[in-house]
């Protein structure tokens, strides 16, 4: 980890730094579990083979969100394609 | 026709070889060959030959523009194309016409190429080689193996000399992918080098517009033709472009060329055969007067969950009031693929892109000691299409590693340069990546590979793909 000056030290509190291992979202272990969180997020009536299908993708993703969430990235501002003078 | 840019640019300058002539030649050799390696989705015939009327006409007059002037060139179809439909390879966009050339496109035909068509992709660049509305591409090598994706009909079309030059789309590897896969050169350049207006957005931070061609030579110049700075893309970079064919014939003794064994050549995760071959092209370097030096990547431990992470959320990001409102437009891979950002969370995304920075930083650093690091293409020889399996896209942990994140993911250039076959005769990439915006030394350093080697002089055999 780096130096980091006050405004970073700022910047970071408003952000929110996480302790390592924390994985923001709560496990989906079932197929009915995502089957809610589906119909949360606006996906309703998934039939159970699609359900079936994105369950592996979600596992994956967990599973690699957890394996980041190992990394103490306090030093790391997010890449950004941002620029305050791009054409309009 | 397995000629190379260089070769045909030099006829055609001199007023030998006709563009009218040369593209028709082009249009017959995709009528002959495209229904059995389906990489052209889109034929542009009379409007590609009123366009190498005009380049005759014009070269007649003395008026010559450069190696590219009357060459025909291809694009994955996810490159908007003024009056010409535009699909991405999917039912969803199937009848979109845009009214925009991409800047690519556009740069391209200002230097005097010619498009002769659209090309096959995996479905918006990320979907299964099997779904969508057409035929997937097949591997020129091997009709049963897929050219690897997504930009598997610009691997396809350049290895089956339908077109001198492709576009292709590298988010994760996909140019450098099929190139690899099907025995041609390719650069994913880096981040912000080439313009991504007017090609439809896979994952805004990571896509990179990237050429597919036979020769290093012509791929430099075709990014010499397509980079530049462009307001009009927010991530474009305000880089001079340089001569990237200026150092491809300067000598790499003393250049020192970094390996990570631990990441690239770790026999748990690629295939044994592959290592040998690599290590092979390690040697041919070697013997050249560059440096093997070891390097340390340890963050790469990380870099395949950073990148699908983000890949998820900024495709989710894009693709979701679509694929929420028809999903049945989808074909089911890239269907559960975009609809899965709907399950992370912000906080996931920024951690994913925070670790990124990280992999970045380390990978600048390692390039303070070393001109461009060296690893297979591929970790796996191209598959078989009754092998394809759309469930297990995530890389390594799924066991099947993707070498080429670690680039994407710092977003520096890489080029994959044909080095070997299979027992069974698939060929197989090695990868030279350099420093940011470094592309010339990639260049000479896969150029002195090239000369050193008999890979880019084989070709499959046409008469068993017609």
């Amino acid at each position: 980890v780096g130096p980091i000056d006050g405004n970073c030290q700022q910047r970071h509190a408003t952000l929110g730094d996480r302790p390592p291992g924390d994985v923001s979202v709560k496990r989906l272990e079932s197929l009915d579990d995502l089957r809610v969180e589906a119909q949360n997020a606006g996906l309703a009536d998934l039939a159970d083979d699609e359900l079936r299908f994105l369950k592996r993708y979600y596992d994956h993703a967990y599973a690699m969100n957890a394996l980041l969430a190992e990394v103490d990235t306090s030093d790391a501002e997010p890449a950004t394609v941002f620029k305050a003078d791009a054409p309009s | 026709m397995m000629t190379t840019i260089a070769e045909v640019a030099e006829h055609i300058r001199a007023r030998e070889l006709s563009p009218v002539a040369l593209m028709q030649r082009t249009l017959d050799e995709i009528e002959r060959l495209n229904s059995s390696v389906h990489a052209f989705v889109t034929v542009c015939g009379e409007e590609a030959l009123a366009q190498a009327r005009a380049a005759e006409t014009e070269i007649a007059a003395g008026r010559y523009r450069g190696p590219l002037h009357g060459i025909p060139f291809a694009v994955k179809d996810v490159y908007q194309t003024k009056g010409i439909r535009t699909t991405a390879h999917s039912h969803a966009l199937v009848d979109w016409i845009p009214d925009e050339d991409a800047c690519t496109i556009a740069r391209l035909r200002d230097a005097g190429a010619i498009l002769a068509g659209k090309l096959a992709t995996f479905e918006f660049s990320t979907g299964a080689a099997v779904e969508g509305p057409f035929p997937p591409a097949r591997n020129p090598w091997n009709l049963a193996y897929t050219p690897m994706g997504s930009s598997s009909g610009s691997g396809a079309a350049v290895a089956a000399g339908m077109v001198f030059a492709a576009l292709g789309g590298d988010t994760g590897g996909s140019v450098r992918l099929p190139a690899a896969a099907c025995g041609c050169v390719g650069i994913r350049p880096t981040y912000g080098r080439v313009s991504r207006r007017g090609v439809i957005p896979l994952s805004w931070s990571l896509d990179a517009p990237g050429p597919i061609t036979r020769s290093v030579r012509d791929c430099a110049y075709v990014l010499g033709a397509i980079a530049g700075y462009d307001p009009e893309d927010p991530a474009s970079a305000k880089r001079d472009v340089p001569d990237f064919a200026a150092d491809l014939e300067r000598p790499i003794r003393g250049m020192r060329v970094g390996v990570d064994r631990a990441h690239f050549f770790n026999s748990e995760f690629v295939e044994p055969s592959v290592i040998e071959l690599v290590d092979r092209a390690l040697e041919v370097l070697r013997a050249q007067g560059a440096v093997l030096v070891p390097v340390a990547l340890p963050m790469l431990e990380y870099v395949h969950a950073a990148q699908n992470i983000i890949h998820v959320c900024e495709s989710h990001a894009y693709q979701a009031p679509r694929v929420f409102r028809d999903p049945r437009k989808y074909g089911p891979t890239v269907r559960a693929y975009f609809r899965l950002g709907a399950f992370l969370s912000a906080r996931d995304y920024l951690q994913a892109q925070r670790v990124r920075e990280l992999i970045r930083r380390e990978m600048v650093r390692a390039f303070g000691d070393v001109d461009v690091i060296a690893a297979p293409t591929l970790s796996r020889w191209a598959e078989r299409f009754d092998e394809v399996d759309t469930g297990t896209r995530f890389g390594k942990l799924t066991g099947k590693p993707n070498l080429m994140i670690p680039f994407s993911n710092a977003g520096v250039p890489a080029i994959t340069v044909p080095c070997g076959f299979s027992a069974d005769g698939l060929p197989l990439g090695l990868q030279i990546a350099g420093r940011p915006f470094a592309e010339t030394t990639v260049f000479q350093v896969a150029a002195a590979y090239e000369r050193a080697t008999p890979w880019h002089t084989q070709h499959p055999k046409m008469e068993a793909l017609a």
